[in-house]
């Protein structure tokens, strides 16, 4: 996970299939070289991406960064506000809330992209293939779509840590690896769906109608025209996922599902802060705050990403 | 200006119209939390009118109470029906409505009357000499919400209707079972069409009406504490043409309105996942009639949530959340409002002793002694609970805190125990699964560095309860944090968990010792109350040397109530059985 | 058309149907069952007589058979956390709210999402669009119980405007609707807003509108009758799940704000292993996405003419 270069790059490795893909013909590489040399005009996006990396970087450096382990206990400093040893203050545990939030970093970063990886390709190519693959391949996997968005996802998380667990797998970022497959193996329907609406509507525009015309592959009106196009809303539903994805991660805590104590994550560093959040709004404000930030650099990234991918934009 | 932009700027101000129209709006209930005058719940006698009424009651149409139960976590109940109760909060809205037995003194603990006329003794004839056969007389005049006589053919009923697999398959079957019969009741099929009627021929000689007001009870062997029993409301007398009329929807949400009850208070309604109303019976007998008109249960799991809506009026009563705990109690007005009353149970954390390295008692022992339990009441739950050494509350008969001795921190005892049980170092690993909740966490956390430093380390994985269950059944984490609150005041009650009989059952890190189990039968056998109390005290040796769990503290009921909620009683033994769950006392003053 | 949207309803009874399958057998996978040892007093033999009576002793494949036949004939079981209680009721007694809360949620997340959207983007780099992009911040990035208590200490405890617990049906009483309403649905309205901001930027480049504009017509024609039209496809395919998972997706809500939905009960089955109330939650949830995804595809073709179903 560690970045070293500049500006686009943390938010393109998420959609690298796609860039793959396209890299071939001379004309696409200039549509992406043209497309980076605009992001890199793009202000707002550029911060975010600063911002990225940022983050990325203190995830991964955290044993240097951070003052104190994540799991050591503060005996006497519960729920401790913001001092010049404890900079964020503790939390219910005693344990440091900066040090936790930068280690936090890391797992929460993981979640929030690795997921994404996972909805990104399982979400494009079947909302594609439904897009393009006529009637009765659209129908069969727009049923399976709803199949599968019916899943009880909560039974299907619990299932999967029980089936993992004692396995190498469950022990793999101390359970979250667990979580990361739950929640991007049902959460790419929405994506699915996305895609498909745009193709299909794509497909009707009159510069799909002349490539076809002109004996283009379906492959190559895919890769060439379709995707392109579609990237825009699949980049904001993107830039949404990350977070997202670490809310359901809070969200499995509320319910009593998570990664396993001592790890810090912020989904869960937000949950545990609520259990004192009448007392003290410090543990929850600055992990909250951290994803916060996070997300909104992911979004004007993924803002300036679509902006620098139209190719209409002046 | 564009159209586009013009509605925006029309929303935005209706918007802002709302904000404004808001905060001038709010403000206008009273919080009557900065008038506070005297606390409540001290138990003190409350001065009353010539009508017997307190002196500064409230209009009848004020007599609303509407609490979260916070002892409970404002769970909602599964049944309300006495025979069918199997969790805290299912006992504690039955005690309002239905009568049992007996009951225990809220001071004393002692067994008094509640529906029967008085306490049977070998003395009063009550108890024949053999210790087998008691005899109950109901004390007369007692009457159903209906208006009808209560019989003692009724209590029979419902004694009967306790053993009724399908009616009591999850509940307190397990306590009655030493009335003759039980066994042979155990033995029927519960799908067979005679079941009821089978079911009641197995105790035809042994639970009987002998008239209108005298019940005849037959148990196998003389015991100490099975009079406690006809305390629990799997107990309580149902009238039978009721629930048969009621029929499948007996104590539940949907016929709940429609039983009949002979306690202080009847069903009015219950809403489910929303509300439960109790209304003052109004052909209550025992006593006075209930002070409070209703009484409404609100099911708000939240803890948060639950203080929220007592400081924003919606609820006369919250529990306090623990954090809170210091901020409350500086702040004199509040801390006037705070009721705080140790629960008459135990936590403990279950550990089987049938894997490693649980299985070797001095590893236990040690894992005990290095558990700094001031700190875990302190940091973890802001003392809000006690450190506790030992399994049973200080109230049950005999308890010897001073025999847990050998369980107290001291951790140069836990390395010499840790280097017996490993002469050689390479200590195995112990699992702490665990639900996910924050203080659960901090608790874990918390074990965990405590017991590093023995060299023990501990594993935590958060999982959900059921799972966490089904892991310490098959033997898979080998911990589970639990505990025990006492059905009633007798010694038997605690003890019996930790015969061998109850593994499968409440033995959960099946603990098994011969020794022990001849120990807890014959203390129940025996009704000398010196030569009982000589029993526990070996049995608890036992323990003292071969743990069956880890206890550590001793958990407290922290409840705020308005202060115009007056006339609650408070007890050492505060717990559902007892009357200060009860609100027939309690009333709504002028305020 | 018509063929095609009836075969999409005849459509739903075979996806349902897999759903029921697949949720019974992995809801029987799962460790623990609904009465463990220790949760109650209940003795062992106690505890297996109601496991008989439930017919959770015998093979799966048997007590699927055992519900499917109850199911085919309207009868969905008994609620085994409460003795047996028919799940009908529960879902009769329960169903309204959480139905309630998911519309009004979705009605509030896409009007504001959409002005919000169509505001940044016809107002793009102003104050307007900072301010959606400042709204989508705060209600996006804090999870909907995080909004929730912030809601709360404001309205119920400091001001004393709104109850901090429990829901209404009746239309007049408006209060306890807001705050839930407002914690769910903004996390969705700012997706929506940003996605419809997307989507018009990439409309509002195309030839076709410059060519609108040459032609000299006003500029408000041609986003309403131009842009925003051919927006709203993505926006409609957010739309339509998001509904179907606000109708579920609610138990935090419904948690937090004490709403006697079915959005709660649905997690508590889960982790009660209700196995009855699963099934129907789960059913009731699939029928909802479904009916859902097929009235965004039928509003798809009412708003771009060129879409084909045939």
């Amino acid at each position: 996970m560690t970045q070293e270069t500049a500006g686009a790059a943390p938010a393109a490795s998420a959609d690298t299939s796609a860039l793959a893909d396209i890299a071939k013909p001379a004309v696409g590489r200039s549509l992406w070289v043209d497309a980076l040399r605009r992001l890199a005009r793009n202000r707002l996006a550029l911060l975010g991406a600063a911002i990225i990396l940022a983050i990325t970087l203190a995830a991964t450096f955290a044993p240097l960064l951070a003052p104190y382990s994540y799991s050591k206990i503060f005996s006497g400093h519960i729920i401790a506000d913001p001092s010049r040893s404890h900079l964020f203050g503790t939390n219910l545990s005693g344990q440091d809330t900066f040090s936790r939030v930068i280690y936090g970093a890391r797992n929460s970063l993981a979640v929030g992209i690795f997921v994404q990886v996972i909805i990104l390709a399982i979400g494009v190519s079947v909302g594609g293939a439904a897009a393009l693959g006529g009637k009765r391949a659209d129908a069969l996997l727009m049923r399976l779509t709803d199949v599968v968005y019916a899943f009880p996802d909560l039974l299907f998380v619990i299932m999967l840590q029980q089936v993992l667990s004692g396995t190498a797998i469950a022990n793999y970022v101390g359970g979250l690896f667990v979580v990361f497959l739950a929640i991007g193996l049902v959460g790419w329907v929405n994506l699915a769906r996305l895609v498909r609406g745009q193709m299909l509507s794509l497909r009707e525009q009159d510069f799909v109608v002349a490539a076809e015309a002109l004996g283009a592959t379906r492959l190559r009106i895919f890769s060439r025209h379709l995707l392109p196009n579609t990237m825009g809303p699949v980049i904001v539903s993107l830039t949404f996922g990350v977070p997202s994805a670490i809310f359901t991660e809070a969200t499995l805590s509320f319910i009593g599902i998570g990664v396993r104590p001592p790890l810090a994550d912020w989904g869960n560093m937000i949950y545990d802060g609520y259990g004192a959040v009448l007392a003290t709004p410090w543990p929850i404000f600055f992990p909250a705050a951290a994803l916060a930030i996070t997300f909104l650099s992911f979004q004007f990234l993924g803002d300036g990403l679509r902006d620098a991918l139209d190719p209409r934009t002046r | 200006m564009s159209i586009r932009s013009r509605w925006f700027l029309l929303f935005a101000g209706v918007m802002s119209l709302v904000l404004v129209a808001a905060a001038a709006c709010g403000g206008g209930k009273s919080s009557a939390d900065k008038t506070a005058t005297a606390g409540a719940g001290t138990g003190a006698k409350t001065a009353t009118t010539t009508g017997g009424l307190p002196a500064d009651m409230a209009p009848d149409d004020q007599q609303v109470l509407v609490v979260n139960d916070g002892t409970t976590g404002g769970a909602e109940p599964n049944t309300i029906d006495p025979q069918a109760t199997s969790y805290t909060y299912e006992v504690s809205i039955d005690t309002n409505i239905f009568d049992t037995l007996f009951t225990q003194d809220p001071k004393t603990s002692v067994l008094v009357p509640m529906a029967a006329a008085e306490v049977p003794t070998t003395a009063n004839g009550g108890i024949s000499s053999d210790g087998l056969t008691i005899t109950i007389k109901l004390a007369p005049g007692r009457k159903w919400s209906d208006g009808t006589p209560v019989t003692a053919q009724d209590w029979v009923y419902g004694i009967i209707r306790g053993f009724n697999l399908n009616v009591s398959g999850s509940g307190y079957g397990g306590f009655i079972t030493g009335i003759k019969g039980a066994a042979e009741a155990g033995k029927l099929d519960a799908k067979s069409p005679t079941y009821v009627a089978d079911v009641a021929a197995a105790f035809k000689d042994s639970v009987v009406a002998v008239d209108a007001s005298t019940i005849k009870i037959v148990i196998t062997a003389p015991s100490a504490s099975f009079l406690s029993n006809l305390t629990l409301p799997i107990t309580s007398a149902v009238k039978q043409a009721n629930v048969e009329a009621v029929g499948a929807d007996f104590g539940l949400a949907a016929g709940a309105s429609k039983m009949v009850t002979n306690g202080p208070f009847t069903v009015k309604e219950w809403v489910p996942k929303d509300h439960l109303t109790l209304a003052r019976n109004v052909n209550f007998t025992r006593g006075h009639k209930a002070y409070l008109k209703e009484i409404t249960y609100k099911f708000i799991e939240d803890q948060n949530q639950a203080y929220n809506a007592y400081q924003s009026g919606q609820l006369d009563e919250a529990a306090i959340p623990p954090v809170l705990f210091a901020q409350v109690s500086g702040d004199a007005s509040l801390k006037a409002l705070l009721r705080q009353e140790e629960v008459f149970g135990v936590d403990w954390i279950s550990v089987d002793r049938t894997i490693d390295p649980w299985k070797n008692k001095d590893f236990v022992l040690a894992v005990a002694q290095a558990t700094d339990r001031d700190t875990i009441a302190k940091d973890v739950y802001f003392n809000t609970r006690k450190a506790w050494n030992a399994p049973c509350a200080a109230a049950v008969l005999a308890c010897s805190p001073e025999t847990f001795k050998t369980y107290a921190f001291d951790l140069t005892a836990a390395k010499a125990s840790i280097a017996k049980a490993y002469p050689n170092g390479s200590i195995p690993h112990v699992t702490l699964e665990i639900p996910n909740d924050p203080v659960t966490k901090a608790l874990a956390t918390t074990l965990q560095s405590q017991w590093d430093k023995i060299g023990v380390t501990a594993d935590i994985v958060t999982t959900d309860q059921k799972t966490l269950r089904a892991d310490m059944k098959g033997h898979k984490s080998g911990t589970q944090i639990t505990g025990w609150t006492m059905d009633f005041a007798d010694a038997t009650d605690l003890w019996s968990i930790f015969t061998t009989a109850q593994i499968g059952g409440n033995n959960l890190g099946f603990y098994s010792n011969p020794d022990y189990d001849k120990l807890s039968d014959k203390q129940d056998a025996t009704l000398d109350t010196a030569a009982r109390k000589t029993l526990l005290g070996q049995l608890q040796t036992i323990l003292a040397g071969d743990p069956p769990n880890i206890p550590f503290t001793v958990r407290e009921r922290v409840q705020i109530f308005k202060p115009y909620v007056k006339g609650l009683s408070s007890s050492p033994f505060n717990w559902s059985v007892y009357s200060d769950q009860t609100f027939s006392e309690v009333y709504i003053a002028k305020h | 058309m018509t063929g095609y949207f009836i075969r999409r309803l005849l459509w739903i009874v075979p996806v349902l149907w897999s759903i029921t399958l697949i949720t019974f057998l992995l809801m029987h996978a799962v460790k623990g069952g609904p009465f463990e040892a220790g949760e109650t007093k209940a003795s062992s033999t106690a505890r297996q007589a109601l496991k008989e009576k439930y017919h959770l002793d015998e093979p799966v494949v048997v007590q699927y058979g055992y519900y499917m036949k109850g199911l085919l004939q309207g009868d969905l079981g008994p609620d085994l956390a409460t003795q047996g209680q028919s799940v009908n009721h529960i879902l009769a007694k329960n169903w309204r709210p959480t139905v309630t809360l998911g519309i009004l949620t979705t009605i509030y997340a896409s009007v504001l999402g959409i002005s919000l959207g169509v505001l940044s983007a016809t107002r793009r780099n102003s104050f307007i669009d900072y301010l959606s992009v400042g709204f989508a911040t705060i209600g996006a990035s804090t999870p909907n119980f995080v909004l929730g208590i912030m809601l709360v200490l404001l309205f119920s405890v400091k001001f004393k405007f709104l109850p901090a617990i429990g829901w209404s049906e009746d239309w007049m009483d408006w209060r306890p609707v807001v705050m839930p309403v407002i914690a769910l649905g903004s996390l969705s309205a700012a997706f929506i807003a940003r996605l419809t901001r997307a989507s018009m930027l990439e409309v509002m480049n195309q030839d076709y509108i410059r060519t609108a504009r040459a032609k000299g017509l006003d500029e408000r024609s041609i986003v309403t009758r131009h842009i925003v039209r051919n927006a709203m496809i993505p926006v409609l395919t957010a739309i339509g799940p998001l509904a179907a998972a606000l109708v579920t997706g609610s138990f935090i809500i419904e948690y937090f704000f004490s709403i006697p939905g079915i959005g709660r009960a649905y997690v508590q089955a889960i982790l009660g292993r209700d196995y009855p109330l699963i099934m129907a939650t789960t059913l009731v949830y699939a029928l909802v996405v479904a009916l859902a995804n097929l009235s965004v595809d039928l509003l798809y073709a009412v708003i771009d003419p060129r879409i084909k179903y045939s």
